[in-house]
């Protein structure tokens, strides 16, 4: 019982052989096809739920707020869903917020680079020296997404159990290696690896549901037990401390909520300047 | 009532023993307990548990090192890990060994009794296994 | 049947990976061989070989003169090695040095920093910190000198066919996938790509029995017949047409050399 998370430097490169992956293997595809279930559960268009997977896509009428709580709409979406296990996801950005789970097999996939160029350069209809530089911003914009929005780079490769270049291996063969590499032990899932998935799930949808009224919250779990730090001015600290507990506690899976709070200095800062 | 199950426990720490022998116990298990990890591979050279559950950090010999050795005396064995330093690293050298299942210290008894029961299963054997929490460890 | 190269950082477990490798296919396995082997035939010490491949460039980014003349030495003898067929290199920057022979299976090993640092803390007997710092360090000097030398950086996943990370995965793991990745159609080497090969290396000789004399020259060979590209005036280019010569006249297999004159290199060259 394995879960293979896809990661590629071409979209669609990448969804061809998640596709072809998860037919080899029997295992479920869990792709962007979830985005309209998770527009309707967030109430956020799923034009902007897209949008909030895209480092290239403008920022003009897109607010951070509204883009956090789309990805951790999507995060929450796609948590629940490996809890089933047997599956392969790509396209949801899993593999910059999977983290720390052993029966979890990572997979970068890298396009043919001349390849890349000439789908750029049709794409854009542009020459292929023009279509060279918008991939390297492209690829810039998207580095700087990851960075941005989950603290990772996607581009490091130590972010992967292994990346496959396609210059000259070829796709079937990139899914007969991942095809054999998931189905090594070290890859089935464990008491302690479901468990850690599942404390994944839990303080994603407790995050979720104290997004509604607190943006600035980090939330984990351990068990039923769910810690969540944030910041606050010192008057509001005990009426946001009551807040949140009742809010946390209120999510199945919740037996007990600890909360952090640090205080806000920026915000003190402008308060007194 | 089915043959109860034979397990040898390891842990360094004594009130792991005190704790998990008589909750095992309760669902059948005959259990040894251990400390000392050379006296246990000792044990384990002389019989064939059904089940050896051990912890991972120990002085002298940690337990992957007893997995290694208990899946070369017998491949019907199954080990359960458990460590209060779980890893992903630590996690999934241990499956590749050979583990049946690891679990993460603390843990309450059912979560133990549960990966026996399973291990149970995958051993041909049935164990009666009730959901509680008043075992009295 | 194929040329497999390993790329690792230090105490990434990559010659352990290598070692396995090369035994489970039956491949020669060879590192440091090839510096023995430049240092001989070159006549350069094998310590000032280590360091010029080893050492980043100068603070000018640029390489010294000396610096590329020994490169090409090294990259000379590596080339013999895997003309052999069935081998498997790990070392400094076979997947850049080899970048002319086609059906190269190019791999990187990576691990954790802190997995490298306890390493190196076992084997040298240092504190974490000096561990780390060394590391670091060599990190950065491996960097700044494929930087130089390809305007690439190592940690570039798009040079390698495979990235296997041994903390992750374990290096029988890797081994086990990178031996079937040797076995897949594009690394098995045909008579197409021994020619290819042949030629490489005739490149590559030519290259090093310029490269004492000159710098900014590119060679490059088809079917034996040797092209070299070189920089400058016209005086310039008489003087390498000259020691081209000489150099040839003592190589087997060159069926026709020309001289160029050019404004810039190709990029196909050696």
């Amino acid at each position: 019982m394995s879960i293979i998370l896809i990661s590629s430097d071409h979209y669609e490169t990448g969804r061809v052989v998640a596709q072809q992956v998860a037919a080899a293997t029997g295992y479920a595809l869990l792709d962007r096809g979830i985005l309209g279930e998770v527009a309707s559960a967030s109430r956020i268009p799923e034009p902007k739920i897209l949008k909030s997977l895209e480092p290239t896509s403008s920022k003009v009428g897109f607010p951070a707020k509204v883009r956090d709580r789309a990805l951790a709409s999507i995060q929450g979406a796609v948590m629940a869903r490996l809890l089933d296990d047997k599956m392969v996801c790509y396209g949801l950005a899993a593999h910059l917020y999977v983290l720390g789970v052993s029966h979890v097999l990572k997979i970068r996939i890298l396009c043919n680079e001349e390849e890349r160029v000439s789908l750029m350069a049709t794409e854009r209809k542009v020459g292929i020296e023009k279509a060279r530089k918008l991939l390297k911003k492209q690829d810039a914009a998207e580095k700087r997404w990851s960075l941005d929005v989950f603290g990772r780079d996607e581009t490091n490769p130590s972010q992967y159990d292994m990346v496959i270049s396609l210059s000259q291996i070829e796709p079937d063969e990139a899914v007969n290696a991942i095809v054999e590499t998931v189905s090594y032990r070290k890859f089935q899932s464990m008491t302690y690896s479901i468990k850690c998935l599942r404390d994944k799930e839990l303080s994603i949808r407790v995050k979720l549901a104290l997004m509604e009224k607190y943006n600035d919250v980090d939330v984990t779990a351990d068990g039923a037990t769910v810690v969540v730090r944030t910041k606050a001015l010192k008057r509001e600290k005990r009426k946001k401390t009551e807040n949140i507990r009742a809010l946390a506690g209120q999510i199945q899976g919740v037996s007990y909520v600890e909360v952090h709070v640090v205080r806000d200095i920026f915000r003190q800062a402008a308060e007194k300047a | 009532m089915a043959k109860g199950l034979e397990v040898l426990l390891l842990d360094d720490e004594p009130i792991v023993g005190k704790r998990l022998k008589p909750a095992l116990a309760k669902i059948g298990c005959n259990v040894e307990v251990f400390e000392d990890a050379k006296k246990a591979l000792e044990r384990i050279d002389q019989k064939e548990f059904d089940i050896v559950v051990t912890d991972i950090r120990m002085d002298e010999i940690d337990g992957l090192q007893v997995l290694e050795h208990v899946r070369q005396s017998s491949q019907r064995t199954k080990v359960i890990m458990i460590t209060g330093y779980a890893m992903m690293a630590v996690a999934r050298e241990a499956m590749e060994k050979g583990a049946f299942d690891f679990i993460a210290k603390p843990f309450k008894p059912d979560d133990l009794r549960k990966i026996i029961a399973k291990a149970a299963k995958a051993l041909g054997s049935t164990i009666q296994f009730e959901n509680s929490e008043t075992d009295g460890s | 049947m194929a040329i497999i190269t390993i790329s690792r950082g230090s105490y990434s477990k990559g010659k352990e990976v290598a070692e396995k490798v090369a035994s489970r296919l039956g491949y020669q396995c060879i590192s440091r061989e090839v510096l023995l082997d430049a240092s001989e035939h070159f006549h350069i010490p094998e310590m000032k070989l280590v360091r010029a491949i080893h050492d980043a460039p100068s603070i000018l980014g640029r390489f010294s003169h000396g610096q590329q003349a020994f490169v090409a030495y090294f990259r000379c003898a590596l080339v013999q090695y895997v003309k052999e067929d069935n081998v498997v290199y790990h070392g400094l920057a076979g997947h850049l040095l080899l970048k002319g022979i086609p059906n190269v299976l190019k791999v990187r090993v990576i691990a954790d920093m802190d997995d490298r640092v306890r390493a190196e803390m076992k084997r040298e007997k240092i504190s974490e910190e000096a561990a780390r710092s060394l590391l670091l360090k060599d990190d950065e000097e491996r960097r700044k000198w494929t930087h130089a030398l390809y305007g690439a950086d190592p940690r570039d996943s798009s040079l390698y066919d495979l990235v296997v990370h041994v903390h992750r995965l374990t290096v029988d793991n890797a081994v086990e996938i990178i031996s079937h990745a040797a076995q897949m159609a594009p690394f098995k080497t045909g008579k197409q790509v021994q020619k290819k090969m042949e030629d490489y290396g005739l490149a590559c000789q030519l290259k090093a029995g310029l490269a004492d004399s000159f710098d900014n020259v590119g060679v490059k060979s088809e079917y034996g017949n040797i092209l070299v590209y070189a920089r400058g005036n016209e005086h310039h280019v008489q003087r390498v047409r000259k020691k081209a010569r000489e150099v040839a006249r003592e190589m087997s297999g060159v069926n026709d050399l020309e001289v160029h004159a050019v404004q810039k290199l190709p990029l196909d060259v050696v």
